[in-house]
């Protein structure tokens, strides 16, 4: 069971910038067991990024101590909660995509797991490299 | 910047704006012109004489305008043309533009000085002239009620959009709430964007134009298959061209979008404009026309930015003819590779130790001293690129396309 005091020897960062986002963006490269600092700019939430025509959602409030549960580098996503499949993917407090499978909480939250609404070529990419796989390079 | 009464020296031009530079700009008129243009200005190194041009020798109303506004720019006191003499844009034509605008002025037509060796002469013995004139030019106060700041991103990586291109939102609200004009590009990256920007729409013609404008660039990235985003992008984290749109939009900031405005177009007032790059639809099109950041700091400079900011997230060397350029990144380790090239560091609000309130305040500050005349790292270096293109675009109106079935 993590406590509090576990936390404040974390050294790896996660950064979430609205408040309303169920992903965050991890600031140093995550192993999996590794429990990370949930780090914001409060002030933002209060910019009208709301989703469009919907009414800003209840802040979510995620467990006190989140831990990787894959390996995640730095750039990349983790899911703050639980994402059912076909769910939106909230980041900026606005839709980025939509879950392509269920993504568990402390998962990376990356292609082939999310879609883009508008760019139907990008959920085939390499979710590593980005190479695309429609393209032969023999 | 609370301070509306805060102000700095500036150069009075003729149409009542005013400039925080006193440029001489050397115009070349063709690609064939280009090398006398620049053995012209090599000879100076100096930042206050810098060079732009067109390479193609059919004309293109997109690229005469792009050309005209920059000669118009408040921050340019002077104009030197460069012309081989059998092209479509005529150095005369260009040069009697600035001297309309009461700029000191002058064209070389190559074939008609002679040869590489006679025009380098001449243009260098006016231009020598010319700095000296320049030099002792009378100088006015002018506020931030009077600037214009444009800004767009490149070589972004997932900081641009946590730290580097919210700091440049959070200035863009500071310049506007003091009475200021801010100017954001890249609508290519606002795909799924579309109610987000019409709701922050000023008016009813501007929530108009943001859904026609977004209308026409989603018709367009789709006719071409592609978005904008690379598999740099993906590698770096980012999951989506929504994910990066938001990042690219949210400098912005967040206060009303006044209207569109096309490349070479003055805002028709103060406040937050969008910039629309974007080809419109035409039978001829010339291939990719967004292809590189100096083309995006062109064509804000075009719309009168007297600064421009690149925000960058890997990093970037270049600057821009004509509007000093602030670079920007929020990636440490970039700064601290680059620092030689990147003017400022917006990364500490990242480790938390510099709230985003204070950083803008810090960004405020490096805005106040480059209009006060202190050079930016591009500056200093001599980086001064600009880009051209043929493209065509109606500067009649904003956004007059209307598409079908495109959301």
């Amino acid at each position: 069971m993590l406590t509090d005091s576990d936390s404040r020897n974390i050294s790896i960062r996660a950064f979430r910038i609205d408040g309303r986002d169920n992903v965050a963006t991890l600031l140093d490269p995550a192993a999996p067991g590794d429990r990370l600092k949930l780090l914001g700019d409060t002030e933002l939430s209060a910019a009208p990024a709301s989703p469009a025509g919907n009414e800003p959602c209840p802040e979510e409030t995620p467990a006190p101590v989140l831990a990787a549960l894959e390996p995640i580098p730095a750039g990349h996503k983790i899911a703050l909660r639980d994402i059912e499949s076909g769910e939106d993917i909230i980041k900026y407090g606005v839709v980025i995509g939509r879950a392509a499978a269920p993504i568990r909480r402390g998962h990376l939250v990356h292609i082939p797991l999310i879609r883009s609404l508008y760019d139907e070529r990008s959920g085939h990419l390499d979710p590593e490299t980005g190479k695309p796989k429609d393209i032969s390079y023999e | 910047m609370n301070n509306k009464t805060l102000s700095w020296p500036a150069y009075p031009r003729k149409d009542g704006r005013k400039g925080i530079r006193n440029i001489l700009l050397i115009v070349y008129t063709v690609k064939c012109a280009e090398f006398v243009a620049r053995k012209i200005a090599a000879s100076f190194d100096c930042p206050d004489v810098q060079v732009t041009g067109f390479d193609g020798c059919t004309d293109n109303q997109y690229a005469v305008n792009l050309l005209i506004s920059l000669i118009r720019h408040p921050n340019v006191g002077a104009v030197l043309t460069v012309g081989l003499g059998c092209e479509y844009v005529q150095a005369k034509w260009l040069s009697d533009i600035a001297a309309a605008e009461d700029k000191p002025s002058k064209s070389i037509c190559i074939q008609d000085a002679g040869g590489t060796g006679a025009s380098v002469r001449e243009g260098i013995s006016w231009c020598r002239g010319t700095l000296e004139f320049l030099s002792s030019a009378q100088t006015v106060p002018m506020t931030f009620s009077e600037l214009v700041v444009g800004a767009e991103c490149g070589g972004s990586d997932y900081t641009s959009g946590l730290a580097g291109n919210v700091v440049a939102g959070r200035f863009f609200d500071r310049l506007v709430d003091a009475g200021g004009t801010a100017i954001f590009e890249e609508i290519v990256e606002a795909i799924g964007l579309k109610s987000l920007l019409v709701q922050r729409a000023a008016t009813p013609a501007a929530a108009a134009q943001l859904a026609d404008v977004y209308d026409k660039m989603l018709d367009y990235c789709r006719s071409v298959g592609q978005y904008s985003i690379s598999p740099g992008n993906f590698a770096g984290g980012l999951s989506t061209i929504e994910e990066k749109s938001m990042g690219a939009v949210i400098k912005s900031g967040s206060r009303p979008i006044q209207g569109v405005i096309k490349v070479s177009q003055k805002p028709p007032g103060k406040g937050l404009w969008l910039l629309d790059s974007t080809p419109d639809p035409h039978p001829v099109q010339f291939g990719i026309t967004n292809p590189n950041d100096s083309e995006g700091l062109t064509a804000l400079t075009s719309a009168g930015a007297h600064i421009v900011f690149l925000v960058t997230g890997r990093g970037s060397v270049v600057g821009s003819a004509v509007a000093p350029c602030i670079k920007i990144t929020g990636n440490s380790s970039t700064f601290g590779r680059m620092s030689e090239d990147i003017d400022f560091n917006a990364s500490e609000v990242l480790d938390g130790t510099c709230s985003m309130a204070q950083l803008t305040d810090r960004l405020v500050n490096v805005v106040i001293e480059t209009a006060s005349g202190k050079l930016t790292k591009a500056e200093k270096l001599g980086h001064f690129e600009s880009w051209v293109p043929y493209k065509y675009q109606d500067t009649g109106s904003a956004g007059t396309r209307r598409c079908e079935g495109t959301e």
